[in-house]
């Protein structure tokens, strides 16, 4: 390690021991309680506490941007130049159904080029993420079941498009506990209110509800907003202080009557944990205490402030991050799309590029899953109006499930390297097709996990994130 | 007589009744052996062998080939040509052949030509042992229930009631007793705790230890069970098993609300309360509709058990299977779930009984209309209920009426025919996107064409005009009309002269003239001149056939928007209007039943065999009978609710014995499947469950036993972690932590702030954590189920949940010491003690009124130290919200506090903008000032502590037409600050780096109008941090609109009582 490097470990290591609830004796037989164990051994007392994986996985943690709404892939990340050439035309073939009724080919009115080594090709929506292009690994081929936003969103999140199912941040939780137990192990930032299907996209499902994404509306600004309960209004610290000794103390006397009742202590402790937890949430959340510099890498927007939560989270241990574009669907460009998509890429490209930049200064990329997407992509053709929907506008495109794009970075995926094609056109994917549920399963190798055999019993069998499907795509490995 | 004899599955095969093939020759056995065998067991047997069964195939043995797979045959033994698996392992494409082993797995040629050959030779397999079948019928769950006998105890002095002796047995068996007795106290806690889900009072802690009768015991459980309360415990552990919530789930637009969700509940907790015996309390809530006669109907409620799930976007395969889910799990302990796409792994579920219990409930339906509960005398609010609903709906329907009646607008006529001309002309043209495309309804459209295709047509007296003339180029169209309006041989005298009316310049005017002679014919009589025209409106199938409901699917999105918004409307005054008379949300029988389809791999699209109405096989007499009653719900009912099923009753007493003791007798109170183990104590769980259904099925009996044993009368200390480390022979009594109702209901009730008061529909919880209303009627969401409920490991409304989980985490802390519910129950515990004379007596009572206990005086020297620390220690800095202003010559700050909060915006009155103060308001973001330097709005911080702070902010004015604002921020030790002017449109960074301040000094931010109070909307929202650590003190937008109390000592330590161990937890 250089010098920067044993820095920036140790300050981890720092950041993340300050949130350990136990002292170093107790963590240390977890870990060794719990050592590569094939299903997660849960302690009720501590459900959070950090767990290994069965297998090795390169990823320790995820932060998965969610453009939901569903981002054209053929203005993007996956070039078309048939679609130049057919503008304006009917696309030979069969028709594909979508959700709604298409038209001709519509070309892209973005321009693209090449970006690092690998030479891949990104519009000029994402140019500042696009200098990582060396970094990433895009995947052009990506399935999902149907044109619809409800049940494409909860394939996404659950692998399952309608019944209740925990979500992929629950499952990693259940999975790996967290590094940092005073603060939530899987947090959901979405500004100004819920995407489409709302909390079930972070649900917890059968697991316990520990594991569920603790939501928190990011187009806040203090952390009395962000948090619940963070802060008390009635007491200052040192009287806090003392009141909490109080009630240690009292508890100490009653536990000490009651020899060998681990849930007393249990509970005991967990107020010390919310008392820490007071400070390193308002610490975690509060950004200002970045340098400005860093500040301004990301912009201060709604989104870059966001990205930079997620970092701080990330940095102090916090298992899964998932960054919601904002409440709705907004990537939904049925009409307007050339306008629509600029302003949307333009309010995430900075973060994004900003992110990476400094998950790889801090040493964390190689430990964090970056994964970029929505919930499926556009037509290549144009959509057509409907009365009431599209205004009789014809410059937008409706949903695609049958081919579209998502990249990863970081945690162990391959990077600079492009996996799989859609046709000519950008409608279906054809080649080395990766339906969600094989993203899910290559998703959990990548953190320590066969899914196959990573179950959960419920309801009389053992349920899996991929259900009965998916395979895990190797080439996505490095 | 039940029996189970000669019950046959199609997976415990014993593997004789299948074709028995010639002897095979000792070369075809080689030929096997060496090529066939090892093909099968490379590339078949990881799907279809011994663990595992793909699509119901099975290949591991001679007779599970012939048997086949879910379809049916695979081989026809000789004729490979004919057989589906031949097809398979050569990927030809057909109906019902998948390719095997997988698209990029073929066979190689070979082995393909192997398995041929070995069809062909009509597969010779050697004689071997077949491979054992699991029989299910031993499974123990499956066995009748029978009453053990006593056993023979020593410690017979320690039996309280029967169920003592199993457990006693058990624990001398092991050279253990029972632990000693508890205290009166202690009994008494875990009794109000088990019976009515909230700790006990001090009074009756007191008033039970001091009845000193042999029967005080009885005589207290006899009160608490005969006590409203016990069924709001009770009641509440069955919606746990019921997947009780009060919405639907994710339905898109439709309102989420269940109207009548509450009156399930409000049945359940009565039935729990009249010991309504358990048998009919399922088959009420199966198949109350069968079963409720007479005047009374209540007991049709019963039936949201089925109704209240989740609705899954309103999937109806989804919604069923819910159904049965919560039927078979909740009161068989038998997982269907698996059956839907395949036969179950281990239990004898086969998809064909999924599918006879689908047809049950898709033989059956919610009606539009939910029944009145009666009996039911209309009221004052009742009467303004149904006007107001009348009303309501009435702007729903005349909405369709109106979209009906606006489709035979003559502009609307014209622009069917327009469309229909166009059908004639243009090949392929798609009428019905065309139609929708000009916001026109395709069933008026196919309306119109069948009435009027016929008469289109050379010389017909109504047609020939449009057909003469629709082909006609535009330049020419002039000449030609005029042409034949010359010369009218045969026309329509109505037509002619409406056609004569306007100039016929372009084919649109003729159709106009067209559609003015419909529209003029519309409703005249059958002698009107117009009577051929009047006849296409009301010819059967035309355009006035279809019903105005019916065009609603037709309708343009935003009229789609605007219908399901009033539909919502009176919706959500069902579910919100406490005037609503309640409702059942019943369920009854469709007319025509229907059988049952087998959905092979659970996919719709995939019919397989069909299947009658009737209970599982493993449960059935035989020979097994169809349902015959309707649906086949009533049947169902009673099956499970007979003395005969070996389930129904084991079932329920484990739930029960989970709910008193703290750990079930069979682990999985939901599945008593074959890979369930017997219970520990399996004569104890039969004990009680014969018990049960001799004392008819009381639920009341049931309890009074557990509860009055010396089992649950003994100490929770653990003694014997050697012999007994999980208590699994119940060496010791478990301690409880009150789950998240027992804690809220506790605390309320200890602070004198519980009301008992039954039934109703749900209050809003979480946005008045403090109701005084007890928690299990509080509003469930099951879509965004609030963290609370979560945290507090609340049963999750989205499944049947058989056992909550109990976790332990800062969050649940971080509530308890933060949450304004705690804070305000010990505000009001403290100002009642405040008014004693001493320290001592106040925590003497606090501990009374919480603990029931006086404080030992160790604990109460620590209580008085406390208080006198904690009244030294910091206070916590405060905001508060004003208007007035600095006055620069006083340099004196005038600050009248804003009193009004509206949805997050503080005014000085209730008038906005007010005559006095104009636009001033506050907000956490922003806000805007009065008219003059004097009506500033001011935030108002009391820094409470000594300390070194800088102060942040960005002072933001959004609009350029304001002339500006300024800000000043003023101490009340130093003075003015600093101050700034941001004009209108601009931005500035409203900064002090460094401010020393002393305790309880007091810094406004003042923001004034400047230069004129015209449009000037601000955000300002000032951040203040320690100086040295960046730590954040305190946000004006953060602690906005929180009213800052100081927390008095007092109150602090009534709350370390409501948050301590002992509180927290039955000993």
């Amino acid at each position: 390690m250089t010098p920067e490097e044993l820095f920036q470990h140790s300050r981890r290591q720092f950041l993340r021991q300050c949130g350990m609830g136990f002292g170093a004796a107790a963590l240390a037989a977890m870990l060794q309680r719990d050592l590569l164990a094939a299903q997660p051994k849960i302690d009720p007392l501590h459900p959070l506490a950090p767990r290994r994986p069965p297998l090795n996985g390169k990823a320790k943690h995820v932060i998965h941007i969610f453009a939901n709404g569903g981002p054209s892939h053929v203005d993007t990340f996956d070039r078309k130049v048939m679609l130049d050439k057919y503008h304006g035309q009917k696309l030979p073939g069969d028709y594909i159904a979508t959700e709604r009724k298409t038209g001709a080919a519509y070309r892209s009115p973005f321009n693209f080029k090449r970006y690092g080594k690998s030479g891949l090709e990104v519009s000029e929506l994402f140019e500042k993420t696009a200098a990582f292009a060396d970094d990433l690994c895009v995947i052009r081929s990506m399935k999902a079941d149907v044109p619809n936003h409800e049940p494409s969103l909860l394939l996404m999140n659950c692998g399952e498009a309608r019944q209740v199912r925990p979500s992929f941040g629950s499952w990693v939780t259940y999975g790996l506990g967290t590094e940092n137990e005073n603060l939530p192990g899987f947090i959901t930032l979405c500004p100004g209110g819920y995407p489409i299907q709302e909390t079930q996209n972070w649900q917890c499902g059968f697991l316990p509800g520990v594991y569920q994404g603790n939501y928190v509306d990011s187009s806040k600004r203090t952390v009395d907003e962000l948090i619940e309960n963070i802060r008390n209004h009635g007491l200052s610290r040192p009287a806090q202080r003392r009141q909490l000794d109080l009630l240690s103390r009292l508890n100490a006397e009653h536990q000490a009557a009651r020899p060998q009742d681990m849930a007393l202590e249990a509970r005991a402790q967990s107020f010390e944990m919310a008392y820490r937890m007071q400070l390193e949430a308002t610490d975690a959340f509060d950004i200002s205490r970045e340098p400005a510099s860093v500040r301004e890498m990301y912009g201060d927007t709604v989104q870059g402030r966001q990205f930079l939560i997620a970092r701080r989270l990330i940095e102090r241990g916090v298992r899964f991050v998932q960054l919601w574009h904002g409440a709705g669907q907004p990537w939904d460009s049925h009409d307007d799309l050339e306008v629509q998509h600029r302003k949307l890429a333009h309010e995430s490209d900075q973060p994004t590029a900003a992110l990476l930049t400094d998950l790889k200064q801090l040493g964390l990329l190689d430990e964090t899953l970056v994964m970029w997407g929505g919930e499926f992509g556009r037509t290549p053709t144009v959509e057509l109006p409907t009365p009431g929907s599209n205004a009789g506008k014809i410059n937008g495109r409706d949903h695609n499930n049958h081919g579209f794009t998502m990249w990863l970075a970081g945690g162990g995926v391959k990077p600079g390297y492009v996996h799989g094609e859609t046709d000519e056109f950008g409608f279906k994917s054809v080649k080395d097709v990766v339906h969600v549920h094989d993203l899910h399963a290559t998703l959990l190798r990548l953190l320590g996990f066969n899914h196959e055999e990573f179950t959960f019993r419920h309801a009389g069998r053992d349920y899996r994130l991929t259900d009965v499907y998916g395979k895990i795509v190797n080439p996505l490995i490095a | 007589m039940w029996s189970r004899l000669g019950i046959f599955f199609s997976f415990t095969l014993t593997l004789t009744g299948l074709a028995e093939g010639p002897v095979p020759t000792a070369a075809q056995l080689e030929f096997f052996e060496k090529e066939v065998r090892p093909v099968l067991v490379e590339n078949c047997y990881k799907c279809h062998g011994e663990k595992k069964q793909k699509a119901s195939l099975r290949l591991d043995a001679r007779d599970f080939v012939l048997k086949g797979d879910e379809v049916g045959e695979v081989v026809v033994p000789g004729h490979p040509e004919a057989s589906r698996l031949i097809k398979a392992i050569n990927h030809v494409k057909a109906k019902d052949v998948e390719p095997m082993p997988g698209e990029d797995d073929k066979l190689s040629p070979r082995a393909i030509a192997a398995i041929t050959e070995w069809v062909k030779q009509g597969l010779p397999w050697p004689a071997e042992a077949a491979p054992v079948a699991h029989d299910p019928l031993q499974h123990w769950a499956f066995q009748p229930v029978k009453a053990p006998a006593l056993p023979e105890v020593k410690a017979k002095e320690r039996v309280k009631t029967s169920l003592d002796y199993f457990v006693l047995a058990q624990l001398e068996h092991e050279g253990l007793s029972l632990s000693p007795e508890v205290p009166k106290e202690v009994l008494a806690k875990r009794l109000y705790l088990t019976l009515w889900g909230v700790s006990p009072t001090d009074e009756e802690i007191q008033a039970f230890v001091h009845d000193t009768s042999p029967q005080a015991t009885e005589k207290l459980v006899d009160q608490l069970l005969a006590n409203p309360a016990f069924g709001e415990r009770w009641g509440r552990h069955w919606l746990d098993v019921a997947r009780y919530a009060d919405t639907k789930g994710y339905v898109f637009e439709e309102e989420r609300r269940y109207a009548y969700a509450y009156t399930y509940r409000d049945w359940v907790v009565a039935a729990f309360n009249r010991d309504l015996p358990y048998d009919q309390f399922l088959r009420l809530q199966i198949a109350a509709d069968r079963l409720v006669t007479g005047e009374d109907n209540h007991d049709l409620a019963a039936l949201g058990f089925l109704t209240l799930g989740r609705r899954f976007l309103n999937n109806q395969q989804d919604i069923i299977d819910d159904r049965m889910d919560v039927v078979m799990r909740g009161t068989q302990a038998l997982t269907m779930g698996c059956a839907r796409c395949h036969d179950h792994k281990f239990d004898p579920i086969p998809t064909t009984d999924y599918y006879s219990l689908y047809a049950v409930f898709n033989s059956s339906e919610e009606p539009k209309e939910k029944p009145l509960l009666k009996p039911f005398t209309p009221t004052k609010d009742s009467q303004e209920f149904d006007q107001e609903l009348a009303r309501l709906e009435a702007k729903a329907s005349e909405m369709v009426k109106a979209r009906y009646e606006g489709s035979f607008s003559l502009e609307k006529t014209t622009a069917y025919l327009t469309i229909l001309n166009r059908s004639f002309l243009e090949k392929g043209l798609n009428v019905d996107l065309e139609t929708k495309r000009q916001a026109l309804y395709p069933p008026v459209y196919h309306g119109w064409e069948k009435a009027l295709s016929t008469h289109l047509k050379p010389n017909d007296a109504v047609g020939a005009f449009w057909w003469q003339l629709r082909e006609v180029p535009e330049v020419q169209f002039a000449v030609k009309a005029k042409e034949l309006l010359a010369n009218p041989v045969g026309l329509d005298p109505v037509l002619l002269e409406n056609l004569k009316a306007k100039p016929l310049l372009k084919f649109s005017d003729v159709l106009a003239a067209y559609a003015q002679t419909l529209v003029n014919a519309r409703g005249k009589s059958e002698v009107a001149p117009q009577k051929i025209w009047a006849s296409f409106w009301s010819a059967e199938g035309g355009p006035l056939s279809p019903k105005p409901e019916s065009l609603i699917a037709s309708y343009s999105v935003s009229d789609v928007q605007g219908y399901r918004k009033l539909v919502r409307e009176a919706e959500a005054y069902k579910a919100t209007s406490p005037k609503s008379p309640p409702r059942a949300m019943v369920m009854q029988d469709k007319p025509n039943p229907v059988n049952g389809t087998v959905f092979l791999r659970g996919n719709a699209g995939r019919p397989g065999k069909s299947v009658p109405r009737q209970y599982l096989a493993i449960l059935s007499s035989t020979p097994r009978q169809p349902f015959q009653h309707g649906s086949g719900r009533l049947d169902l009912a009673n099956a499970i609710a007979d003395k005969n099923n070996p389930l129904t009753a084991r079932v329920m007493v484990n739930r029960a014995w989970s709910q008193v003791f703290g750990q079930p007798l069979v682990e999985t109170p939901s599945d008593f499947g074959v890979r369930t183990p017997a219970p520990r104590n399996p004569a104890l769980l039969d004990h009680l469950a014969s018990d049960f259904m001799n004392q008819g099925w009381s639920m009341k009996k049931l309890i009074r036993t557990m509860v009055l044993s010396a089992t649950f009368r003994q100490s929770a200390a653990i003694t014997n972690v050697n012999k007994d480390p999980d208590n699994s022979l119940l060496s010791h009594m478990n301690r409880r932590r009150l789950d998240f109702e027992a804690m809220r209901d506790s605390m309320l009730r200890l602070s004198d702030r519980l009301e008992f008061k039954t039934g109703g529909q749900p209050f809003d919880l979480i946005g008045d954590f403090t109701n005084s209303r007890r928690t299990v009627y509080g509003f469930i969401d099951r879509q965004n189920l609030p963290s609370v409920f979560r945290t507090f490991d609340f049963a999750n409304p989205d499944y049947h949940v058989p056992k909550r989980n109990q976790t332990t985490t800062p969050q649940q802390a971080l509530w308890m010491i933060n949450h304004p519910f705690v804070r305000s129950l010990s505000d009001s515990l403290a100002q009642r003690f405040a008014k004693l004379p001493t320290a001592e007596q106040q925590v003497t009572s606090l501990y009374r009124k919480l603990l029931g206990r006086n404080p030992t005086a160790q604990e109460l020297k620590l209580a008085v130290d406390f208080l006198r620390e904690e009244a030294l220690l910091p206070v916590p800095s405060t905001w508060q919200n004003g208007v007035g202003g600095w006055n620069a010559v006083t340099k004196q700050v005038s600050f009248t506090p804003m009193k009004v909060n509206l949805k997050g915006r503080l005014t000085p009155t209730d008038q906005f903008p007010d005559p006095f103060y104009g636009h001033a308001m506050l907000t956490s973001a922003g806000g805007h000032p009065g008219n003059h330097e004097t009506e500033a709005v001011i935030r108002r911080w009391n820094a409470s502590a000594a300390v070194t702070v800088k102060i942040e902010g960005d002072l933001h004015v959004p609009s350029k037409v304001s002339q500006g604002v300024r800000a000043r921020i003023v101490s009340s030790v130093h003075g003015l600050l600093g101050e700034w002017t941001v004009l209108g449109g601009e931005t500035k960074s409203v900064t002090l780096a460094s401010v020393a301040l002393a305790p309880q000094e007091v810094i406004d931010f003042i923001l004034d109008d400047w230069k004129g109070p015209n449009s000037d909307g601000f955000t300002w929202s000032p951040v203040i941090k320690d100086a040295k650590t960046g730590e954040v003190v305190s946000s004006a937008a953060g602690e906005f609109g929180q009213v800052s109390q100081v927390q008095t000592p007092l109150s602090a330590l009534a709350q370390v009582l409501l948050e301590c161990n002992e509180f927290n937890f039955a000993d």
